[in-house]
């Protein structure tokens, strides 16, 4: 559709800088709407002259150092209050270890993955995402391919179980950090547990065990689709 | 005790991070002072604005998806965190026209001085309604529509406000402040 002179100069008068097709022919075509664009450009070029004050020199610098100086208080905090949360959970993990002992353990997976959250309280304070590959690495690790990553992780490790190996995830949810153990070349039988005051479910995936802990259960539907479309 | 642990995952994650971080502030750190000091009007306070923008930007750095739109990502950071500031500290800024133009003189060499003085001392006095819109869409680089979007306005009164903020320095550059109304084709 072809521009007259009055839509051109509305148009250069108010996006001069993005010009479409219609108004940059009629430009062409005409040569007082070409002198009237000419001077229109003229004037963004002053414009831009103009707000083109100069900036402080070390500013980039001075928002860095804030930031990382920021962001090293808050991880010292964040440390600090991991270390007191360990602690608090060493204590806990250690009396109900002595009464545990004192009825006789059961080695199950459950009761072994309820235990070694006491080994790496630090792991449900996580925050960010483990980035996919290094997810299915660790998997590779442990002789498991996964076909994608099964969920947004927060932690991922490979730990110790009793004598087996396993990968030790944490999983944000809205309802909170779920603690989830993939243990491979095992067997169960599906079933939600109570272990402890940690409510947990573990169920058969592939040829392992994937086991998930929280303070409830909200996220574990969710989490156990994820992880057997990724397998 | 652990066996074999995957190669510290998550201090590689934030490594990126910062690296991101700081490669985003070099590129851009210009553009949002120059952004933030004309919508404020005031040195002190942009370099303010701007630094908290980009702390806010920092603690949301995972949210951004699309690196070609961090510009407009961060001016909306920035025009938020001036929205708060303003609303702290109202009328200290804006009115004090007497304070912009002492500052104004500031910017200028001997060679400098003539247009450029009267445009930045127009754009200082623009009122909001036209200034904001036409400073996203010369430092910016919005659309009317993009703007119109970000303003929850028309884009036909975001036209408009453009139209007159041009018009207004122009009549303020040729020293007729009356002739902010008269069309171009006339």
């Amino acid at each position: 559709m072809s521009m007259n002179c009055l839509e051109f100069r509305r148009a250069i008068a108010v996006q001069p800088r993005q010009l479409d097709a219609n108004a940059r022919a009629h430009r062409e075509q005409c040569p007082r709407c070409a002198e009237a664009y000419a001077k229109a450009m003229s004037f963004e070029s002053l414009l831009d002259r103009s707000l083109a004050i100069e900036v402080p020199a070390t500013l980039a610098d001075q928002i860095l150092l804030r930031q990382t100086t920021l962001d090293r208080q808050h991880s010292s905090g964040r440390r600090a209050l991991v270390w007191r949360m360990a602690a608090g959970v060493a204590l806990a993990a250690g009396v109900v270890g002595m009464s545990w002992l004192a009825l006789g353990p059961q080695e199950t997976l459950a009761a072994m993955s309820v235990e070694h959250l006491g080994h790496e309280p630090m792991a449900l304070t996580a925050q960010g995402t483990v980035p996919g590959d290094e997810v299915s690495r660790a998997f590779e690790r442990l002789g498991v391919h996964l076909q994608r990553s099964p969920a947004a992780i927060s932690y991922l490790q490979i730990c110790p179980l009793g004598l087996r190996r396993a990968v030790h995830m944490v999983v944000q949810s809205p309802g909170g950090a779920v603690t989830v153990m993939y243990v491979p070349d095992t067997e169960t039988s599906r079933r939600d547990f109570s272990e402890r005051g940690v409510l947990g479910r573990e169920l058969q995936i592939g040829d392992g065990v994937l086991v998930m802990l929280a303070g409830n259960r909200e996220a574990f539907d969710e989490i156990e689709q994820g992880f057997r479309a990724a397998m | 005790m652990k066996a074999n642990p995957t190669p510290s995952g998550l201090d590689a994650g934030m490594n990126a991070k910062q690296t991101q971080f700081d490669a985003l502030v070099r590129a851009t750190h210009s553009d949002l002072y120059r952004f933030g000091y004309w919508l404020c009007g005031n040195e002190a306070l942009a370099h303010d604005l701007v630094q908290e923008s980009y702390l806010r930007a920092w603690r949301s750095l995972d949210d951004l998806r699309d690196s070609k739109a961090v510009k407009a990502w961060l001016t909306t950071i920035l025009r938020r965190e001036h929205a708060r500031l303003y609303e702290r500290k109202a009328p200290t800024t804006f009115e004090q026209v007497d304070e912009l133009e002492v500052a104004d003189e500031d910017w200028l060499g001997p060679e400098q001085g003539g247009e450029e003085s009267l445009v930045r001392r127009a754009i200082l006095a623009l009122d909001s309604k036209y200034r904001q819109p036409l400073l996203m869409q010369v430092l910016g680089g919005y659309s009317c529509e993009e703007i119109a979007a970000e303003l929850k306005q028309s884009p036909a009164a975001v036209m408009t406000q453009l139209f007159r903020a041009r018009q207004k320095l122009k009549a303020a550059l040729s020293g007729h402040e009356g002739a902010a109304n008269v069309h171009e084709l006339s």
